[in-house]
């Protein structure tokens, strides 16, 4: 083997090393400049997804959390709170059990399937704006996949994104799963009415949430007894 | 495993750069990700090994360097 370039020819002189095209044991490589966010492709959708929802004065919020942190009922109870102002996009792996609980209030909804797939994207967002009658002036909830890690590398065109830590969870989610909580303008800890059978200390959790993201605003909320039902709701209205 | 998109992203633009630069094989990809991105880069690896299978990035080598912030970006191309 040839211990200058490594090829298995011998015999050649390496004074004669044609380093072309035309010698196919060598062939020239070179660099291209690529300089391209991976996310370019993503972004440029969520922009034009963020100029359409704008141009129709629709408030567009990314709902992200673990699943079964009580998103789709929270959802529920919101819509019919702003009723007939809020449509739905619904991801999840599977299924359109979700889409379902949210057309029987009567709000429009889209389910968007992502088979194998592990968050939302600009893309298929895109597509249900094409098809989702919304209201100007309204609101758009975008329940993304129930999952702590991957939807916060995909900006989706939403304004706002809204992080649901249930109190079942533990209240260190924040530090070990800080890249959601790092882009969340609010926290809301659902199911707070189980706060007096769960560990979950709220405190700490505001705590740790804060260390990651100091500006992100908290609402302590628990559907079943309306507490920071109103506090929701207002935090909506000032957005919207 | 978002990942899988991103290696996905990354045959993407290749594809992209072949069509203006005609070239046909890739022999390295040089991608920075920044170290508060949510990027495993060893997951990162692993996906793009199966995406790029078949394609003219199949058997390329991913060199990914830490880089502080929160960017991932494809950098350079090494190709043929």
């Amino acid at each position: 083997m040839c211990t200058t370039c490594g090829c298995g020819d011998s015999h050649h002189e390496h004074d004669s090393h044609d380093l072309s095209l035309s010698d196919p044991l060598h062939p020239t490589t070179h660099r291209i400049l690529i300089e391209q966010d991976l996310l370019a492709r993503n972004n440029a959708y969520a922009e034009k997804n963020r100029a359409r929802l704008s141009a129709r004065g629709i408030l567009a919020l990314n709902l992200m959390s673990s699943p079964g942190s009580g998103k789709t009922t929270l959802l529920v109870k919101t819509i019919e709170q702003l009723d007939g102002l809020v449509a739905v996009i619904e991801g999840d792996q599977q299924t359109s059990l979700d889409a379902d609980r949210i057309r029987a209030t009567g709000a429009a909804a889209i389910q968007i399937n992502t088979g194998k797939g592990c968050h939302l994207d600009a893309h298929a967002v895109g597509h249900a704006l094409d098809d989702l009658p919304l209201v100007d002036g309204g609101v758009l909830m975008i329940e993304n996949v129930g999952n702590l890690v991957c939807p916060a590398a995909f900006d989706l065109g939403e304004a706002y994104r809204v992080v649901i830590l249930s109190v079942t969870e533990g209240d260190d989610k924040p530090l070990k799963y800080p890249d959601i909580f790092r882009t969340a303008a609010l926290v809301l800890f659902s199911k707070c009415d189980l706060l007096p059978y769960v560990d979950f200390n709220v405190d700490s959790a505001i705590e740790n949430a804060r260390h990651i993201n100091p500006d992100v605003e908290v609402i302590r909320l628990s559907v079943k007894t309306g507490e920071g039902m109103d506090e929701w709701l207002a935090w909506i209205k000032q957005r919207r | 495993m978002h990942e899988i998109s991103l290696a996905e992203n990354i045959i993407q633009l290749i594809e992209c750069a072949a069509r203006r630069d005609k070239f046909s094989v890739v022999r390295t990809v040089f991608i920075d990700i920044g170290t508060h991105s949510c990027v495993s880069p060893d997951a990162l690896a692993f996906c793009f090994e199966s995406v790029a299978k078949g394609g003219m990035a199949e058997n390329a080598r991913l060199e990914i360097s830490t880089t502080p912030g929160d960017e991932m970006r494809v950098r350079e191309l090494e190709v043929i």
